[in-house]
């Protein structure tokens, strides 16, 4: 303020100065003075108006740009500390996840390393002892193989070939050990795969090696996992060397697990023409009979060929139906109920299931199995011949207790494993011995599916122990212990294992 | 002029403050609300219809052990000078007038519970039979030799399953993909084997394309 008085003291001495120079024209002159004065007072006032204006306006900008870098300083700096603390905590979990990793990298060559070793052995050991020594080693190494591989951050489809590389290895060669610890010894054919298998290793060997001196120069595995080229990070792409260009994991065929025949199983129940879609939708008429609404769904085109309907039933039920191209049979039924009403009980639950089963072409049968969770009861049903029970020929049924329909229905171990004019042998004069402390609940003789598509001729004991109940598998022709199941109640439910 | 540069000024500190929630929210991320409830869903069910009927709780009796039910457990353990702390343990158990069963075959209890989670983690939006081509598809998975051969090994192979990546697996699953599951577990397929799947409209990876379609059930395409 004490600025601006000051300029007009000196602008008014200056118009003094101009009125003595000037006498003749003074009253004039001083009118147009006094005018002038006053216009250019105005103005000056004006201008210092605007001015001080201008500098409040800047003092506030600056105030306010000070505030707003304070913020942003403050922000920055908590931003940084957060990120700081975060990052080292994103460090120490990166950390941990490599060691896991290299763990199971370094764990990988370990066990490649020795099966290489136990392999070139086991091709040159004559005595059957040894060799079963070795065969369930490599057995064992090879498991561990798959294990250390399914660890690894490898994505795309190249580790599926490794992992069935090793799992068949694996396979194999248990059942190699299963049957020379029967006295059988190995063929020559055996001895020609295992020594195929053993160039395979010998291929992922040299490339891990390879790999190994990465390792030595400071590769990290999650970094190499986080970096993408392509749809495959670096890691799956260095890891898929190990199985370079010309090597070929041979086919295996062998009554093992993993054993590729397994996993191809033929088909042998189903027989007749080629049904429509008409005929599907008659054929789910004919045996649901409170259908309100049904829709097509489209095919499916695997080890079955079928058309799939959705159906609303009377009770609001969805079902979801697949019906066989051949033969036109319900294969299987989907649907759950998840209410806690119950109207019927164990007994008019399995009538319903017999009779749904009958209806689909299940002739025979009977009920082997049954199990109520949730007001949803599980009815396992096999055909039976001659007094035998065939349990290759199973339907699953799933009944709703609070309406008393079928909800949901599994067709598909029956198909697959019916024949119609299957032989079954006759049972043999055998003993057989139930350890101690079993009380027998029962005994009749069956069909039993044993591992790898076996099918054996048993008696099958029910028996209980301090009261869980066992199922025990003998042999009809031999006596030989086939098999024993265990019934493991769980919260949830009894399971066979 | 003042104005415009206030208005400045305060989409400047909401940016910043904005980025600073991001980055917390990012890092303090959690997928939805997860309890892990101490009991079966069969159990759950029975505690919800007994406090249901003492009127501690209003909610629906699902077997799901959520917020509602923890806090009708509270509620039930205040009144009733149990130790507060919403999760049924066997004196809590005890005091609704059930013993909880033993853990003894837990082996078996825990795969239902895995598959279920993956179930509802990767598949929560699909119809029944969706989930239970799902829980179908990992069990083949067990099974084939490209594969791991543990429940727990084929869903948490590394980048096998996307809901398992990105933590929605820890999701409480609800009795529709236990429902799923167990059928699963009982031999149910309508893949008849598949080992694959995925989502025709997202996924990326050109491979999976080449792969012999079995069945298309809702948005998941099947294949072998």
């Amino acid at each position: 303020m004490n600025n601006v008085s000051k300029n007009e003291n000196m602008n008014n001495n200056t118009y003094n100065e101009k009125n003595v120079m000037s006498g003749d024209n003074f009253q004039t002159e001083n009118y147009h003075y006094n005018r002038q004065q006053r216009r250019r007072r105005e103005r000056n006032e004006k201008r210092e108006r605007a001015r001080s204006e201008r500098i409040k306006k800047y003092k506030s900008a600056v105030i306010g740009l000070t505030v707003a870098v304070s913020i942003l300083a403050a922000t920055t700096l908590g931003l940084g500390v957060a990120y700081g603390i975060t990052q080292s905590q994103a460090n120490a979990y990166g950390t941990q996840l490599e060691n896991v990793y290299q763990k199971n990298y370094y764990e990988l060559v370990d066990n490649v390393n020795n099966t290489d070793n136990d392999m070139s052995k086991l091709l040159n050991a004559s005595s059957a002892s040894y060799q079963k020594k070795l065969l369930m080693e490599i057995a064992n190494s090879s498991k561990n193989m798959q294990n250390n591989i399914s660890y690894l951050p490898v994505n795309g489809e190249n580790v599926l070939e490794s992992v069935r590389f090793v799992n068949q290895l694996s396979g194999y060669t248990a059942t190699l050990e299963d049957k020379v610890s029967k006295g059988e010894s190995l063929t020559a054919d055996e001895l020609a795969t295992l020594s195929e298998l053993h160039d395979t290793l010998i291929s992922m060997k040299q490339n891990l090696n390879r790999m190994s001196m990465n390792m030595r120069n400071g590769y990290s595995i999650l970094d190499a996992s986080n970096q993408m080229n392509g749809e495959l990070n670096n890691f799956s792409i260095d890891f898929s060397q190990i199985k370079s260009n010309e090597t070929d994991y041979p086919t295996m065929i062998y009554d093992g697990p993993f054993s590729d025949s397994v996993v191809n199983q033929k088909i042998t129940g189903l027989s007749g023409s080629t049904i429509s879609k008409d005929d599907a939708v008659k054929e789910i008429d004919e045996v649901f009979k409170n259908i309100s609404n049904i829709s097509y769904e489209g095919e499916t085109n695997g080890r079955f060929e079928t058309y799939n309907y959705k159906i609303k039933t009377t009770d609001e039920q969805n079902l979801y139906i697949q019906v066989t191209k051949t033969g036109g049979h319900i294969l299987t039924v989907s649907g759950q109920n998840e209410s806690d009403m119950k109207n019927i009980d164990m007994a008019t639950g399995e009538k319903v299931a017999l009779e749904f089963a009958n209806r689909n072409g299940v002739k025979n049968a009977e009920v082997v199995w049954s199990e109520e969770l949730d007001n949803q009861a599980y009815f396992n049903i096999a055909t039976v011949k001659d007094g035998v029970i065939i349990y290759p020929e199973l339907v699953k049924v799933k009944v709703d207790m609070e309406h008393g329909n079928v909800i949901g229905y599994d067709a598909i171990t029956y198909w697959t494993n019916l024949e119609a004019n299957r032989d079954i042998k006759k049972a043999g004069n055998i003993t057989v011995k139930i350890p101690d402390g079993f009380t027998v609940k029962s005994k009749r003789l069956c069909l039993a599916p044993l591992e790898y598509n076996r099918e054996v001729l048993c008696y099958e004991y029910q028996c209980e122990k301090e009261g869980i109940t066992y199922y025990f598998y003998f042999n009809a022709q031999t006596g030989v212990e086939e098999n024993i199941l265990k019934v493991v109640q769980t919260a949830d439910s009894s399971k066979l294992m | 002029m003042k104005k415009r540069l206030f208005a400045i000024l305060s989409v400047f500190v909401f940016i910043v403050a904005g980025i600073g929630m991001t980055a917390l929210a990012i890092n303090t991320y959690q997928p939805e609300n997860v309890t892990v409830a101490a009991i079966s869903t069969s159990e759950t069910r029975l505690v919800q219809q007994r406090l249901k009927n003492w009127g501690y709780y209003t909610g629906n009796v699902d077997g799901i052990y959520g917020s509602k039910t923890r806090s009708a457990v509270r509620l039930f353990q205040q009144k009733n000078g149990l130790a507060v702390d919403g999760i049924v343990g066997p004196k809590t158990a005890a005091a609704i007038g059930f013993t909880i069963k033993s853990d003894d075959n837990s082996v078996s209890n825990n795969d239902l519970y895995l598959l279920a989670k993956c179930v509802y983690a990767e598949a929560r939006g699909e119809s029944y039979v969706g989930q239970v081509a799902v829980a179908a598809v990992i069990l083949n998975r067990v099974e084939s030799e490209k594969f791991p051969n543990t429940i727990a090994g084929v869903i948490y192979q590394p980048y096998a399953f996307t809901a398992v990546s990105d933590g929605q697996i820890n999701l409480e699953p609800n009795q529709t993909a236990y429902n799923a599951a167990r059928d699963a577990l009982n031999g149910w397929d309508p893949t008849y084997g598949s080992l694959y799947y995925y989502n025709a409209s997202t996924a990326t990876s050109s491979w999976i394309y080449s792969r012999k379609t079995v069945v298309t059930i809702g948005n998941h395409v099947f294949a072998i």
